[in-house]
């Protein structure tokens, strides 16, 4: 009885709101609880500062340590760039902006657990700080700032797909990108590019480059990105028949990826063609139910894996060689899948940190001069 | 020559802030901001906060007020936007607070309650017991006890399933008439 008159009691407890005029003043100051308070935005960044700079030491650990005109350190400035980018736009109130900076890190993240469990030695220490860096910009912002119009994309179905699969569209094409590139880092010295493509010579730089699987997976993913954020059709076709020629690709080794990278990327893209299947299906008339892609527990296995994928890039350093030397092949694995179905033993570090295979005609000890007949020369 | 087809269909600009749209959230903010506040009230037992987050709620859904599907629907919108910031602001608590501070907390706002004196005593047992309760039973506990939603619109508002809203809500009462039969 009591209980009953209790409830009864709350009910009728009237508690008046403050007045609009103080909503009006926020709204004239500028308040916006969407975006992310100080506090969060100065852990955002010094993650971001933390990843760029993984990638600084690494461009330098390339130029000092490594050959200095081997090209990584020019492969890293994608993603370097793009960090940069992203701390300068984080409190931008701009949707896209804020897409591309979840995009970044998240692209960032990946880059940072392939390069400490699967890279090269000499640059696996930079992994854990490029990887946590990104982990810790994306705890800090979780949602916050995508709440947010845009001036091309304003759904008002599916915003919650849309919004996954234009950011994992983005990541994906500057991991794409930076593989792809990280492939042609090889330009400077003799011997084409890892991977199949196109060759064509960049005539001001007097330099050849392949146009790798990587590297035109990657733009054909900023494309559909683009498009998605501008709301096409066309675009999340693009973004499946990308994604499942990727998928097809990455596990069918023509990627020059290494079989967990591949099985990872194969992975995100299986999620991205299943973002797309409500949305295709309601544009094509289907009654399909407008559900949040990630409900609690999924954000929350995000969450969980975001910091799954933070250890992962501090445990994979402390892999023993023999398990993780197996695939441990150049900075994204270069032929590892080969060398893993084949059973053939790791390469010593002297040829992997520079990134030729055993046998390779181009390895050479690192105390012998580099050739110079054919630098930045076509073959 | 016609723009390419959207994907899914895109919102009317939003209106600027004009005097128009001065009167336009003020009368949103007459229609909704008592309700959005009452229940922000109930799930939080803290008056300040509740203000605090009803304004929030506002200004979240002037910025997005564009992209409101169904007009008619603008009160289950508005307390969608108001219980999403009530989950974020929880969280960042939790994260501010350690467990030994959450421990006193939570003993600070028992002392609270005892010593308004102006409450009846049934409303400070009720409060002491819903303070004793997590987050999600509360949330459960006040939407189906007090507010008297189906277990449809708890489950849709609270993003899990039927089946969940009820265990919690069931336990919750367990929980809040315990308290009650102890004191009695």
């Amino acid at each position: 009885m009591s209980y009953d008159r209790a409830l009864q009691l709350l009910k009728t407890r009237s508690i008046e709101p403050a007045p609009v005029e103080q909503v009006l003043r926020g709204r004239d100051q500028g308040l916006d609880p969407q975006m992310p308070d100080a506090r969060q935005a100065a852990w955002a960044r010094a993650g971001l500062s933390l990843s760029a700079l993984g990638f600084v030491v690494m461009a330098v650990l390339d130029l000092v340590i490594l050959s200095p005109i081997h090209g990584r350190a020019f492969a890293v400035l994608l993603p370097m760039l793009m960090l940069f980018w992203a701390i300068g736009n984080l409190s931008t109130r701009d949707l896209g902006r804020q897409m591309f900076v979840r995009a970044v890190a998240w692209s960032s993240l990946l880059i940072g657990v392939v390069v400490s469990t699967w890279g090269l030695r000499v640059f696996s220490w930079t992994g854990p700080a490029i990887a946590i860096g990104a982990g810790i910009t994306l705890l800090a912002l979780r949602g916050r700032g995508l709440g947010l119009s845009s001036g091309s994309f304003r759904p008002l179905a599916f915003r919650g797909h849309l919004l996954l699969a234009a950011v994992m569209a983005m990541a994906d094409a500057q991991t794409l990108l930076f593989s792809g590139i990280v492939d042609n880092a090889q330009i400077f010295v003799a011997g084409p590019p890892p991977g199949v493509g196109l060759e064509f010579i960049v005539p001001l730089a007097a330099m050849r480059m392949v146009l790798t699987p990587p590297l035109w997976c990657g733009l054909i993913m900023a494309i559909a990105a683009w498009g998605i954020v501008r709301l096409r059709t066309w675009a999340l076709l693009l973004n499946i028949l990308a994604n499942v020629a990727i998928a097809a690709l990455a596990l069918g080794e023509s990627l020059s990826l290494s079989l967990p990278v591949a099985a990872m990327l194969a992975t995100t893209a299986a999620v991205q063609v299943l973002l797309s299947v409500p949305i295709l299906a309601s544009a094509f008339g289907d009654k399909t139910p407008d559900r949040p892609p990630l409900g609690r527990r999924g954000a929350r296995l995000a969450r969980l894996l975001l910091v799954a994928l933070m250890g992962l890039s501090v445990v994979g350093l402390a892999l023993p060689n023999h398990v993780s030397g197996l695939w441990r092949v150049g900075w994204v694995g270069t032929g590892a899948a080969h060398d893993v179905r084949q059973g053939s033993r790791p390469e010593p570090s002297l040829y992997r940190a520079r990134g030729f295979r055993m046998g390779d005609k181009r390895a050479r000890p690192l105390d012998e001069p580099r050739p110079t007949t054919n630098v930045g020369g076509p073959r | 020559m016609s723009a390419a087809p959207k994907l899914v269909a895109v919102p009317a600009p939003a209106p600027e802030a004009t005097t128009e749209g001065d009167d336009a959230l003020r009368e949103l903010y007459e229609t909704h901001a008592s309700a959005v506040n009452q229940r922000l009230y109930w799930l939080t037992g803290n008056a300040d906060l509740s203000r605090d987050l009803t304004q929030d709620t506002f200004l979240v859904a002037l910025r997005r007020l564009d992209t409101v599907k169904d007009p008619d629907a603008m009160g289950s919108w508005l307390h969608g936007i108001a219980y999403n910031l009530l989950r974020d602001h929880r969280r960042s608590q939790q994260r501010r607070r350690g467990l030994w501070r959450r421990w006193r907390s939570r003993n600070e706002s028992a002392e609270l309650a005892e010593g308004d004196a102006g409450e009846p005593q049934l409303l400070r047992t009720l409060e002491g017991a819903l303070r004793g309760l997590d987050a999600d039973k509360r949330d459960a506990f006040v939407l189906r006890q007090v507010e008297g939603l189906s277990l449809e619109e708890a489950a849709a508002l609270l993003d899990v399933s039927i089946k969940t809203v009820s265990y919690r809500a069931l336990k919750a009462e367990e929980h809040v008439r315990a308290a009650f039969d102890s004191t009695s």
